[in-house]
């Protein structure tokens, strides 16, 4: 379809090829291989992203090309070279505004001077590679000339003093750098040409004035240089006859400027090209942000994407997303992520600076990058970047991220640590943070795989006392000024919650529950008592004075065990008594006292604190002969040998006995309870029985 | 002015007896504009990379640029406006130009517009090109031009050449 399309526009171009000769004449039979020539405009004729496109060939594949198009070329008849043969010794250009020098070279060839010409000067050496075929012919020549060489771009050499060509002018590396330099000065310097991009310009068909001009609304700085290096616009005649001749009022540079490139090198337009082509020179082009240019374009990216690569950075386009840089930190860790197939995919925007602590970000397709000088540059994305934005992103409680998000932890969990803290995930407990003490403290005890799992809230204050809170799966941590931060979890901690936690008798814990005690039991301490948890005794509170006893005595691991039981307070006369394993506490306006063992058996026998001895008023005490003990009561005493049992001793006969010397006087350790008696009471003691006269007050032993 | 411009070309077409290119070269008959659709192939890929290249090719005659003159007399020179107008951004006034078919230093162009018998010029250096000799944008602010049509004449001057534009008609706001 193609071809036919060129043969039709050949036909037509003859009608205007009969009067005027062209230089170079083409014969009207020749079937010109031209492109098509309709999609030529005249405004537009290549863009500035294809024209600058300076890596778009290396040394290689020009190389390869000039092999292949100079296919047919033999030594010219003045000896000259083809040009794929051509080499040369090359000389040194110093850099400057426009190109950035050439260090001169023994023997390249002219490959190398075109590939390095191109990359110096930022200018396509597909570009010149059409330069030096549409001024000169040479990469097609079949019979190369000296002459061809000499002016091998078209560029102008002013003649020496014998009509030679200045040297300094002439030559492959001369005429090439000289008209890469130049392209690069009508960009840089587009107010001191006759053609400006972005406006209509007065172009001329022809250089016979006569043949008249047109208006041209030039698009951009390519194509103006193209026109202020060849000063004619081919008329419509030019365009029909393909590579051949128009009328006389055709010209043909640029036209075959267009055809050899379209032919050879595909479209001269370019829209991932130019996306990209745009955004370096919005970013300050060689000078700006991104360096220098470091690769051409390099498409075939998923989703029809293409980068470049700069000395500085990167820049990512797609159809859908744009183009934009990734540079520095960002672009390490872009890098360090799998770069647009890995986890965040495209950039959508550049890097945005001016946050919080001079930090900037810079957002992907799935997540965004945030950087600061002290913290580096990590992306968040996913729910736990969504948690992190809901707390204020960098703005809030947790600062800047230290860490990328991590994922793979227990329960297929996730986190992501930032610089005040942290945000965890699960499907099951959703995302939360985790921060300051509580991270501290959760932290330390294994954090999700610690007894606590996972937070399922974030943590909550204007509790009591400046406190605040925070629940996970298996616990809470509270955390209080005057308290301290711990946990509160299983048994004990919903005994606490059953008294009211924080608001509760005991206030806030002050340590962690503490298990492998005695028993296989577990205790907690908390503001004002004590929690205790034992397999045999389930969990209690032991508070205020009971508490101290309990801790006096060496807490679980002494002589009372665990409580197994509340502390219960409607005894007489305000007492108040908690049953533990191996004794029982009284509180009592006579003091907190513990009743256990044999005296403290005998003392409830007689009726306990609402018997005749009262409450007790001091602990058992042993260590006495025979391996004896006694405990005092309000009313009397109870003593207690192993060969003798436990009895009270009350009233007058405890005065006696114990004026005598008690239990190491005469009387030895009493031996049976108090009997009430006509007139009196007796009780027998180890070496005699002592009697009470009520109506004499005496008592007498024997 | 731009009137006698267009006479004078149409002038030289008759001059050029039936030529088919002369009745394509005003301003009117030049938007030959491309199709609308985008070209084909791609960038880097051409349609058919084995094409063989045209063994007959038509090229323009090798530039020819003026000798200087080695006497006393200027050369004559042919100066071109190659666009002119009103910059409604910058408000000034416009013109850029070029002297085709002479390369060399040292020449100044200059921009006269005239009304009445106002005038207000602009000078600059002209810069030596491949083939040409660019004057560049010449530019007259606005503040110095009273509203209302210009007269624009572009010359170009040196040690050994000399030349002007025909007036072309500047539109002030």
């Amino acid at each position: 379809m193609r071809g036919a399309v060129t043969r039709l526009l050949v036909v037509l171009g003859l009608v205007g090829a009969a009067l005027v000769a062209p230089v170079l004449t083409s014969s009207p039979a020749a079937p010109a291989q031209a492109a098509d020539t309709r999609y030529f405009d005249p405004g537009n004729i290549i863009s500035d992203a294809v024209f600058f496109d300076g890596l778009a060939m290396d040394a290689g594949a020009i190389q390869d090309f000039l092999n292949l198009r100079g296919a047919g070329c033999t030594v010219g008849t003045d000896g000259s070279p083809c040009l794929k043969n051509y080499r040369m010794n090359t000389t040194d250009r110093a850099a400057d505004a426009l190109c950035g020098g050439y260090r001169g070279a023994y023997d390249e060839t002219a490959a190398q001077v075109i590939a390095r010409v191109a990359a110096t000067c930022r200018v396509n050496p597909r570009v010149l590679l059409v330069l030096l075929q549409k001024e000169m012919g040479l990469v097609t020549a079949t019979n190369p000339t000296a002459k061809k060489y000499e002016r091998a771009a078209g560029y102008a050499c002013p003649d020496t003093a014998n009509g030679g060509c200045d040297p300094t002018y002439a030559g492959l590396q001369n005429q090439l750098y000289r008209s890469a330099w130049q392209y690069q000065r009508y960009a840089s310097s587009p107010a001191s040409y006759q053609y400006k991009a972005g406006r209509n310009n007065i172009i001329q068909w022809h250089p016979n004035s006569g043949c008249g001009t047109s208006t041209v609304y030039i698009a951009n700085q390519a194509t103006a240089g193209l026109y202020i290096y060849t000063p004619y616009r081919p008329n419509q005649a030019a365009l029909n006859a393909g590579y051949g001749t128009g009328d006389s009022c055709s010209s043909y540079g640029n036209r075959n400027f267009w055809n050899y490139f379209t032919d050879w090198f595909g479209s001269t337009q370019s829209a991932e090209g130019s996306a990209l082509y745009a955004k370096y020179q919005s970013l300050g082009g060689n000078g700006g942000a991104l360096g220098s240019v470091q690769s051409p374009y390099l498409c075939g990216l998923a989703n029809n994407g293409c980068f470049q690569v700069f000395s500085k950075g990167l820049i990512y386009w797609t159809p859908s997303t744009g183009a934009w840089a990734v540079t520095g930190a960002i672009l390490d860790r872009y890098t360090g992520l799998g770069r647009e197939y890995g986890t965040l995919g495209y950039p959508l925007s550049d890097a945005n600076c001016g946050l919080a602590g001079s930090g900037c970000y810079q957002v992907f397709e799935r997540g965004t990058v945030y950087w600061t000088a002290a913290t580096g540059a990590y992306a968040v994305y996913g729910l736990v970047g969504a948690k992190w934005v809901s707390t204020g992103a960098e703005n809030g409680a947790l600062g800047y991220p230290t860490g990328d998000p991590f994922c793979g932890i227990k329960d297929a969990g996730c986190f992501q640590p930032f610089q005040r803290g942290l945000v965890y995930w699960t499907a099951a407990t959703g995302a939360h943070t985790v921060s300051g003490d509580i991270a501290t403290k959760w932290g330390a005890i294994g954090r999700e795989n610690g007894a606590l799992g996972y937070p399922t809230m974030d943590r909550a204050c204007g509790l009591v006392a400046g406190g605040c809170y925070q629940i996970f799966q298996f616990g809470t941590i509270y955390t209080a000024p005057d308290a301290g931060t711990h946990v509160a979890k299983g048994g004990i901690g919903y005994t606490w919650m059953g008294k009211g936690a924080e608001n509760g008798p005991l206030g806030y814990p002050v340590g962690d529950e503490v298990c492998g005690l005695v028993g296989g039991g577990c205790s907690q301490d908390f503001q004002r008592g004590s929690v205790y948890w034992s397999g045999a005794t389930n969990a209690y509170t032991v508070q205020g004075l009971t508490r101290a006893k309990h801790d006096s005595v060496g807490r679980e691991r002494g002589v009372l065990g665990y409580p197994t039981m509340e502390k219960s307070c409607a005894l007489v006369r305000g007492g108040c008594y908690q049953v533990f394993q191996y004794g029982t506490v009284y509180e009592s306006p006579a003091g907190t006292f513990i009743a256990k063992g044999g005296l403290g058996h005998t003392w409830m026998l007689l009726g306990a604190e609402n018997g005749s001895m009262g409450y007790p008023t001091s602990d058992e005490y042993c260590g006495l002969r025979e391996n004896g003990c006694f405990q005092l009561f309000e009313h009397g005493s109870v003593y207690y040998a192993p060969a003798f049992g436990a009895f009270p001793v009350d009233g007058p006969i405890r005065d006696a006995w114990i004026y005598q010397g008690a239990e190491n006087g005469w009387w030895g350790y009493p031996t049976g309870k108090p009997q009430g008696v006509p007139g009196g009471a007796t009780q027998r003691f180890e070496r005699g029985t002592a009697t009470w006269t009520s109506g004499t007050g005496a008592v007498t032993f024997g | 002015m731009l009137s006698s411009r267009r006479a004078g070309t149409l002038a030289a077409c008759a001059s050029l007896a039936l030529l088919a290119g002369c009745s394509s070269s005003t301003d009117e008959a030049s938007s030959g504009s491309p199709l609308s659709t985008a070209p084909p192939g791609t960038y880097g890929t051409p349609l058919d990379p084995s094409a063989p290249d045209p063994t007959e090719v038509a090229t323009d005659p090798a530039p020819s640029t003026v000798p200087a003159p080695t006497g006393g007399a200027r050369a004559d020179a042919t100066v071109q406006i190659t666009y002119y107008g009103w910059n409604p951004d910058s408000s000034v006034v416009e013109v850029g130009g070029f002297v085709p078919f002479l390369v060399e230093e040292g020449g100044t162009c200059t921009l006269t517009l005239t009304q009445g018998g106002a005038s207000a010029t602009a000078s600059r250096e002209a810069t030596p090109n491949v083939t040409s000799t660019a004057c560049g944008e010449l530019v007259v602010p606005g503040d110095q031009l009273a509203p209302g049509t210009w007269d624009a004449v572009l010359a170009y001057e040196s040690e050994r050449s000399a030349g002007s534009t025909e007036p072309v008609e500047v539109q002030v706001p």
